[in-house]
């Protein structure tokens, strides 16, 4: 255990190093930037040349551009709730880049940007960006499968305390279900009567309101039309 | 030991070949933010101290991006 951390750890450091101690000028970095979203079509293409234009002019050599489209905000930034997604991907030089950075803040169509170092070996990922997290008990029972080789006693009563739950609450649903039925049949015979005059009382009641609702909604209705004329 | 055991395994929350947790790997952050936005804390996520420091990162600049949200 201890030697894999220790590699771990290691590599995690060379890592490091290749994103902040590099003596090399040239670097790869990525570029996300969202686009106002209040434009048509063509002035969307029409920007995003543009900024791919203004990331070359900065003496960089894309190698990888993704639109990820209209999307909708987390939350509104700049008074606009949707925007379009542009990443670039490219080997830029590292004195350019805060040039770059500048020049991005004061065009008027991109409402937020951002540009970050890539690590070595980073390839460009697709992601399911708007899938659904899988259910607690469906990620268990992933790591569970993953994990077959452990011992069967360490773990089987976290990975079981998931399923009796589940046959619980059936168990809890149907005793409700039951008790107020068994109660029924114990206080019918001495409730009806009551049960019988009370509902006659509360319709009368509803059909008076009704009737005043309606006067009400009458009188609305007229009144609207006096104040449209 | 125990500690150690209940770690998660170190390779699927990077991107491959790196040690560089991805900002735009939405469903892999959303697992390590409550319900209320905020960042888990690592007795929560059992995750190595540099890797929580990365998903930290990348979490910020999943919000700074309206990715995902600062508050619910």
């Amino acid at each position: 255990m201890a030697t894999k951390a220790k590699a771990s750890k290691k590599a995690a450091h060379d890592d490091l190093e290749s994103m902040d101690g590099d003596d090399e000028s040239t670097r790869r970095y990525e570029l996300m930037a969202i686009i106002d979203p209040d434009v048509t079509e063509a002035q969307y293409k029409k920007h995003y040349e543009e900024l791919k234009k203004l990331v070359t002019q900065h003496g960089a050599v894309i190698d990888f551009e993704e639109e990820w489209g209209k999307r909708e905000l987390a939350y509104p930034i700049k008074k606009r709730k949707h925007g379009f997604y542009v990443i670039f991907n490219f080997d830029g030089d590292s004195a350019q880049v805060p040039e770059l950075e500048a020049q991005l803040r004061i065009t008027n169509f991109v409402i937020r940007h951002l540009i970050i170092k890539l690590p070595k070996g980073y390839a460009p990922q697709k992601y399911e960006l708007d899938a659904e997290l899988p259910r607690i008990e469906d990620r268990l029972e992933q790591r569970n499968e993953r994990r077959g080789t452990r011992r069967p006693g360490n773990r089987r009563p976290r990975a079981g305390s998931g399923a009796p739950r589940e046959s619980v609450k059936p168990v809890e649903t149907k005793s409700a279900e039951i008790k107020p039925t068994e109660t029924s049949k114990k206080e019918a015979p001495a409730k009806v009567t009551k049960k019988e005059a009370a509902p006659e009382v509360v319709k009368a009641d509803s059909e008076k309101e009704l009737k005043k609702l309606d006067k009400k909604l009458e009188a609305l209705l007229s009144s609207d039309d006096d104040l449209n004329l | 030991m125990a500690h150690k055991k209940n770690r998660k395994e170190y390779g699927e929350l990077c991107v491959p070949e790196t040690t560089f947790v991805d900002y735009k790997n939405l469903p892999l952050i959303k697992q390590y933010v409550s319900i209320h936005g905020r960042i888990k804390p690592r007795y929560y996520t059992k995750v190595p101290m540099v890797l929580q420091k990365r998903l930290a990162r990348a979490i910020k600049q999943a919000r700074f991006m309206g990715l995902i949200p600062f508050v619910k």
